[in-house]
């Protein structure tokens, strides 16, 4: 694993965002797939005389634009895999995979937690049961400072999360209070 | 033309293993135990052989001597 679990750390759930969005992602790639052979069926009412050089470079282009195609759809699978939030019993844990070259990892302890918002909007996500978990840590309200807001994008079950959260977060600064 | 063709076919090839290299590299690098990495790595090579195998074999087939 890229990260280490402190001693008494354990992982409580690990989260990515819900198969919808990924799902919606690549309903809006696929068609580049099928690209080539729309266009050939476009060319065969348009009369053109048949050129066996044509078509083969047509077909030569066209496996070429379907590898692009295929690592595109390879790119758009990291992204959404190596997006994730891992929940232990002391601190959330998030990576965010942007592009192939980019990639973010931070962390948040339990102690700093002092508000856990679930924010599910739209007809699709109430449908689908996903949307979005705040995490805002302390001084947020004061500061308005939004890059202290902890955000696990487009997660399943929200409410059921954020119950979770709540009650780990209670445990855990129950326990942090005995000990000092 | 055919020395052309060769070498934007080679430049074209050459960028689709450098992004394929890397998105294997994803694949490996953050692979957890019992995650589905090495399954979307397996297919990726599965799926990139195939397309590869195609470029190439469209490549070869096409009549070069025809053109002009």
């Amino acid at each position: 694993m890229f990260f280490e679990l402190k001693p008494d750390e354990k992982i409580i759930a690990t989260l990515r965002r819900h198969w919808l969005v990924l799902s919606l992602v690549i309903l809006r790639v696929l068609p580049l797939l099928f690209l080539p052979f729309i266009l050939k069926l476009l060319l065969l009412f348009v009369d053109l005389p048949s050129n066996p050089l044509i078509d083969e470079l047509f077909w030569l282009a066209s496996s070429i634009w379907w590898l692009f195609v295929w690592t595109g759809l390879a790119v758009i699978w990291i992204n959404y895999y190596l997006d994730y939030w891992i929940i232990t019993n002391q601190r959330i844990i998030s990576t965010y995979q942007k592009g192939l070259f980019r990639r973010e990892v931070s962390e948040l302890s339990f102690t700093r937690i002092q508000d856990i918002t679930a924010n599910v909007g739209g007809i699709i996500k109430t449908f689908f049961n996903y949307g979005s978990l705040e995490v805002r840590t302390a001084g947020t309200f004061e500061t308005g400072q939004e890059s202290n807001v902890f955000v696990l994008e487009d997660i399943p079950r929200p409410y059921e999360i954020q119950n979770t959260l709540s009650k780990i977060h209670h445990d855990f600064i129950r326990d942090f209070h005995h000990r000092l | 033309m055919f020395l052309t063709a060769l070498i934007l076919f080679n430049f074209l090839i050459t960028v689709f293993v450098v992004f394929s290299l890397a998105i294997l590299f994803h694949f490996r690098k953050y692979r957890w135990p019992g995650d589905l990495n090495t399954l979307s790595a397996a297919i990726y090579i599965v799926g990139a052989i195939f397309f590869v195998s195609l470029a190439f074999y469209f490549f070869i087939a096409c009549p070069w001597d025809m053109l002009p």
